[in-house]
């Protein structure tokens, strides 16, 4: 049985439509993710469940059963949110061992018991020296850690988290999504998680959904959101570096496919594979098209190569990353390993592999850079 | 566009460094990054080198020639800051033309100074448009149009792009070295992202606790770092460092379960001395012929067009960076081989230990 629905959630408020009717389902011990910009919808969508507030239409169950008009403590449900609201006057122990000793516990744990809970759960989070101080006396990292131990010390029904590595620091943020993620396969627990961050999402998450401006755009794995984009916003928001959006049209010429850039500097003209499912976003005609710029090639003997000079070319220390201009405000990019002997202004071939193109409906514009 | 050297350059506040005498030169022409994490003192750095704070010791040059004591408005300097505050009753050309303008230069002098900037930065067709009616990117390239147009003596860039969002931040990021290479600029770039300092810079100087942690070029900083914490600075996940404990000239052991030895090129001190060993998470191979240290992998992370794998060795995790071809689940057992062009070596056990060569 699935362990948490949400059923046609809808949510205004005001005039401004937060939720548009939104069903999904998530299986105990799921790890499910909703990845989207700021304003989306996102939290709308996890305090609904979290009890915190009320759709307008929709219905959230629990195991089965309708929680829609439950109150808060009524749900099992535990929430970490970006903002800790830890207690102050409180020692980080005390604040982590709180929810263990809620009135509402079918038993009370001894003192033993209750210890080497918060233990456990602070030395995976990492916070483990810091039990017997005061949040006051912790930087943001720690007490973001301290409220996500909070959450999770209660092995609750569902584990609600909004954005809870959102004020870490890059090099904590690797180690606490990691640690994380292991938290959460460790207790089993079904997990609801809200993140703008792509990464985040696609490493931690058994399933994603991607929400856009309240609405859902995609459900899928890691694999299928990454390998099999939906829409050309699911591309955008996915990848890095992101994936190349260029508009263009496609016609037939002959028995061949062709996708064609207007107003380019040079011809530019991609040929397609025959199976490329251009009757999914409506046939001929205008269309952009996707491809990740590490599937892009640099090679001479490619057959309908373009040559294009060189617009800016990047290293890190494993691969290059090389920018072309395609007119005004356009600038695609290609990313090959290693450390590429070329210049700025030169002009290389670029190869599209036909197997790793994407063709998409255009749904929004493209942000001039 | 003009050199500009630091020699011996500290900052104090109330008898507190915030910058501890650092010296290093850019090139005319060369653009160069100051990385490092929040209170490093880049920041500081970068404001002296604008005039915006008192250089309490040291020398500033200008092609050679000391300007500790010239205003920010005569040292020449072009900022490109986050907020690129422009000024919004004013148009697009208004803008550009605006430090040209406060310096009295005649109109028709001006007019194609201003016309080649806006070529250069793709804002012609906008140039009667107010700021407000502009992307965030096409706002980003006025604020570098005014930046450079009265042709500076350097490019100063404090963390421009940390407001972007994604997809324009890489392409913006492109622009700038485009822009940098177009004008034969000499630029300096702020910023506490590792990735973007690796990216855009020829050079980049790396800043903690206000001292200079070393400088170099992206393939110096990446595959020789002076010390643990510039090591563990570059690359993401970070380099894993593993304690050991010396056993000979050239063998250490791991101080993890199970002892495992390993040999390395580096020229170790006595034995039984205490180090750390590092790889770096793409430098770490599963399987193959040479693979000898056990592990487990505990978690698979997807992030793409890669796998983050986190490997336990006799007690400590350890991270890779692959392809995601390997078909791996928590609880497999592997065995990994560790290069021996790409293992480190570390004199001590903190940020500090120097690099053994």
């Amino acid at each position: 049985m699935d362990k948490l629905q949400l059923q046609g959630i809808t949510k205004h408020y005001g005039r401004t439509l937060a939720v548009d009717d939104v069903s999904f389902a998530c299986t105990r011990g799921e790890f499910f993710s909703i990845l989207g910009a700021s304003g989306a919808g996102k939290s709308t969508l996890l305090k609904s469940v979290a009890g915190i507030v009320q759709p307008d239409r929709g219905r959230v169950l629990i195991d089965g059963h309708d929680v829609t008009k439950r109150p808060i403590q009524d749900r099992n449900v535990a929430m970490a949110f970006e903002n800790y609201s830890l207690y102050p006057q409180m020692k980080v122990y005390e604040n982590i061992a709180f929810p263990l000793r809620a009135p509402t516990r079918p038993r009370r744990l001894s003192p033993t018991e209750e210890r080497a809970k918060v233990t456990h759960v602070a030395t995976i989070l990492g916070i483990e020296p810091y039990l017997d101080r005061l949040p006051g006396q912790l930087s943001g990292g720690q007490r973001q850690r301290v409220s996500l131990a909070r959450a999770m010390v209660r092995e609750p029904n569902v584990f609600l988290l909004d954005e809870p590595l959102a004020h870490l620091d890059a090099k904590l943020k690797f180690q606490t999504r990691t640690r994380l993620k292991q938290l959460a396969v460790e207790i089993g627990a079904t997990t609801l998680y809200v993140t703008h961050d792509f990464r985040e999402a696609l490493s931690l998450s058994d399933r994603i959904l991607i929400l856009r401006q309240g609405r859902i755009e995609q459900i899928g794995t890691p694999k299928e959101i990454y390998h099999a984009p939906a829409t050309d916003f699911v591309a955008a928001l996915v990848g890095d570096p992101p994936m190349n959006l260029i508009d263009g049209r496609v016609a037939r010429a002959g028995d061949r496919l062709r996708f064609e850039v207007e107003d380019a500097p040079v011809p530019i003209v991609i040929d397609l594979p025959e199976n490329a499912a251009i009757d999914r976003i409506g046939g001929e005609g205008t269309v952009r098209l996707g491809c990740r710029p590490g599937d892009l090639r640099i090679a001479p003997d490619d057959r309908g190569a373009i040559r294009l000079p060189i617009y800016a070319i990047e290293h890190s220390a494993e691969a290059s990353l090389l920018s072309f201009s395609l007119g005004h405000d356009r600038i695609i990019q290609a990313q090959v390993p290693g450390r590429i002997d070329a210049r700025a202004g030169e002009p290389v071939p670029i190869g599209f592999a036909a197997d790793r193109l994407f063709l998409f409906r255009k749904s929004f514009e493209l942000g001039e850079v | 566009m003009k050199s500009v050297s630091l020699h011996d350059v500290r900052k104090s506040y109330g008898g507190v460094d915030a910058v501890k005498g650092i010296s290093f030169e850019v090139a005319k022409g060369e653009f160069m990054g100051i990385l490092g994490p929040s209170g490093c003192g880049k920041s500081s750095t970068l404001r002296m080198i604008a005039g915006l704070e008192d250089i309490t010791s040291g020398e500033l040059r200008f092609d050679g020639v000391v300007v500790n004591e010239l205003s920010p408005k005569d040292r020449g300097i072009g900022m490109g800051f986050e907020n690129y505050a422009l000024y919004q009753p004013l148009t697009v050309r208004e803008n550009i033309a605006f430090p040209l303008e406060a310096r009295g230069m005649p109109r028709a002098e001006m007019a194609p100074r201003v016309q080649k900037m806006a070529k250069l930065m793709e804002v012609e067709d906008v140039l009667d448009r107010k700021p407000y009616e502009l992307s965030g990117g096409q706002q980003q390239r006025v604020s570098l149009a005014r930046a450079l147009v009265r042709d500076p003596s350097v490019l100063l860039l404090d963390e421009p792009l940390s407001h972007m969002d994604r997809h324009a931040r890489v392409r913006l990021r492109a622009r700038i070295r485009h822009i940098h290479d177009a004008i034969g600029a000499t630029s300096i770039y702020v910023t506490h992202d590792q990735e973007e300092a690796v990216a855009l810079c020829d050079r980049v100087a790396v800043m903690n606790f206000g001292d200079l942690q070393q400088i170099g070029s992206v393939e110096e900083l990446w595959h020789r770092p002076r010390n643990r914490f510039v090591a563990g600075f570059l690359g993401q996940p970070a380099m894993n460092f593993i304690p050991s404990v010396t056993v000979d000239r050239h063998r250490l052991r791991f101080e993890v379960e199970g002892q495992p030895t390993i040999e390395v090129r580096q020229a170790l001190p006595e034995p039984g001395r205490r180090v750390t060993f590092g790889i770096r998470p793409e430098h770490v191979r599963i399987g193959g012929e040479d693979a000898s240290i056990p592990g487990r992998v505990v978690l698979v992370e997807m992030e793409g067009d890669v796998d983050v794998i986190t490997i336990d060795v006799g007690g400590i995790e350890l991270k890779t960076r692959t392809g995601t071809h390997w078909a791996m689940a928590s609880g497999d057992q592997v065995r990994l081989a560790f290069p021996v062009e790409s293992r480190h070596v570390f004199d001590g056990e903190d940020d500090a230990a120097p690099a053994l060569a």
